[in-house]
């Protein structure tokens, strides 16, 4: 994958360049956000995983919310644009991603198409979910917005826009697919999701919009896939008769399975007053993970002169999949795997026992990462400059972890400070 | 008066804002003007429409291109809460969310008003706001505030 990566970064480049190159003589218009933050958890004893919380540690970091953005527009004519948008993360180095690149064409005053590398509106905010300037929080609620890797896509999305009476529709529809390597702590996990088939609408009355989502895709993530083809060829080596079928093998693994995500959600705003409030769910067929996964969140905001001042709140729901938990505990998986761990290690096979005890120890936070959570935000925005907004965010959570192990539940109640700045030039 | 009426039905505080502007500058009205080629009628909705970027047309169907002033001058603070509804950062943010998603390209700030009434004069498509004084006999006044 590195290589990929490397192809990917060059050739980003090389259109940043071929844009640049040609501003002068067509007219590209270049417009930039950026945001730096500084974040900080109260106490890392309530940290779930010991390490970070919605990125941020004790003591606090510059580096996750930080981002810088820069998008080149060009207007070819006769309805014809091109778009590219390079971002560069904190929490992913600086490294510079083109993150959307695609043309837009207008078929009909009704319909658009963009084809190319652009967002899936999965969500009211989805669209300018990194432009902080855009909203009142520091980000949109991770609860529901945390799509882990899949907000772009590469495909093609037809736009129809009609008035309907007073009202405006917006109906979008994408064909598309997705690759990529997402960093996750010091692992790479590939993520290939594929015939993706999605439906999003908006309906905008007034200061009032309604927005509906439906995709359907064929999700694989690497790291489940080796993690359950690993356990299976350690038990397969143990005795060939603890080998899994192929439908207990689906349970652990997720190889081009299934996904359905629904999301509704309805937003206002008054100018005094603004209020949103979303819902989302996703459901993987015979997967480790999302069998049975929600989210919602409600938030009102108040204006009051150059402050806006929000409250958030957020709930979240992702439960152990039963199949899954069924095969860990019908084959006494981990018990075999710990024996035969131990087994190797008295025999001398180090080698071995590392491996498969690096088999068992993914386990947990693979197929027992079962969670409930839910958090009140408190938000203020200032602004103070007339292209940059000051803002701090307090957000109180309270997380349940799930294992379904025997061991019983264990809860945290992690509380995390954000500071800082979002602009657009 | 027509589309007096309906700002103060469309948003009550806005009223306040103007009965503000009318009493405590009753000299410095505003003109949204379009091309004297271009009769369509227009109300306050229909130019915040084509400000905020939801529609590119005249109410005729006919294409629209408008024209902003620089930012932070008193003009366009006043033409943002008249007719817009909006702050200045409201405005931005709102421009934020269009820009950044490929959907819209804001409107061209000009310079000055002599520069708005000088692009609304020789384009069909045009139509901006100034200072009534600035207002010449090569531009047709929509209406004013």
């Amino acid at each position: 994958m590195k290589l990929k990566r490397i192809g990917l970064r060059t050739s980003v480049l090389a259109a940043a360049v071929a844009l640049a190159g040609t501003a002068q003589a067509s007219d590209v218009m270049i417009n930039g956000f950026a945001s730096f933050y500084y974040g900080n958890v109260m106490d890392q004893a309530e940290i779930p995983d010991g390490e970070s919380h919605r990125g941020y540690s004790e003591p606090g970091s510059f580096q996750y919310d930080s981002q810088f953005g820069l998008q080149f527009t060009s207007q070819i004519g006769d309805g014809l644009s091109a778009i590219a948008q390079l971002t560069a993360e904190g929490r992913d180095g600086y490294n510079s991603h083109l993150s959307w690149a695609f043309m837009k064409y207008e078929l009909s005053d009704s319909w658009t198409v963009k084809m190319g590398r652009q967002r899936v509106p999965f969500f009211l905010f989805s669209d300018f979910q990194k432009v902080g300037y855009a909203y009142s929080w520091v980000s949109p609620p991770n609860e529901v917005y945390n799509l882990g890797g899949l907000e772009n896509t590469d495909g093609v999305m037809f736009e129809h826009q009609t008035d309907l009476g007073d009202m405006t529709s917006r109906l979008n529809l994408l064909f598309g697919s997705s690759s990529q390597t997402t960093n996750f702590g010091s692992q790479d996990i590939d993520i290939d999701n594929e015939n993706q088939i999605g439906l999003f609408w908006d309906l905008t009355y007034d200061a009032v919009t309604f927005h509906l989502t439906y995709t359907m895709s064929d999700l694989t993530i690497s790291s489940y896939s080796d993690v359950g083809n690993g356990i299976n060829a350690t038990l397969t080596g143990i005795n060939p008769a603890l080998a899994l079928t192929d439908d207990e093998l689906d349970q652990l693994t997720i190889d081009e399975d299934e996904v359905t995500y629904l999301g509704a959600g309805l937003s206002g705003d008054w100018g005094t007053w603004l209020a949103a409030a979303e819902y989302a769910s996703i459901k993987i067929d015979n997967s480790p993970v999302s069998g049975d996964r929600s989210a919602w969140y409600v938030f009102t905001g108040y204006r009051w002169d150059a402050y806006t001042f929000g409250l958030t709140y957020a709930a979240y729901s992702s439960l152990n999949n039963d199949d899954t938990i069924d095969v860990l505990e019908s084959k006494n998986i981990e018990t075999t795997l710990q024996m035969a761990a131990a087994g190797a290690a008295s025999g001398g096979d180090n080698f071995t026992a590392y491996s498969i005890n690096q088999l068992s120890g993914a386990i947990p936070s693979v197929y027992r990462a079962g969670e409930e959570s839910s958090s009140y935000t408190l938000s203020v925005r200032y602004d103070f400059h007339p292209s940059a907004a000051l803002k701090f965010e307090y957000i109180q959570e309270d997380v349940t972890l799930k294992p379904d192990d025997g061991t019983g539940d264990q809860e945290f109640s992690p509380a995390l400070a954000r500071l800082g700045v979002d602009l657009v030039f | 008066m027509n589309w007096m009426k309906k700002v103060v039905i469309t948003t009550s505080w806005v009223a306040l804002s103007i009965t503000a502007t009318v009493s405590g500058m009753a000299n410095a009205e505003t003109s949204v003007i379009v091309n004297p080629a271009n009769s369509v009628e227009l109300t306050a909705d229909d130019v915040a429409k084509l400000y905020l970027g939801k529609t590119n047309k005249f109410p005729d169907s006919s294409t629209a291109t408008a024209y902003d002033q620089k930012e932070g001058s008193a003009l366009r603070q006043q033409f943002l809460d008249a007719v817009v509804g909006k702050s200045e950062s409201q405005m931005k943010s709102h421009w934020s969310r269009l820009i950044f998603t490929g959907k819209g390209v804001p409107p061209k700030a000009l310079d000055s008003d002599a520069a708005v009434v000088a692009e609304v004069a020789s384009n069909p498509e045009a139509i901006g706001f100034v200072d009534s004084g600035a207002v010449t006999g090569d531009v047709r006044v929509a209406f004013t505030f």
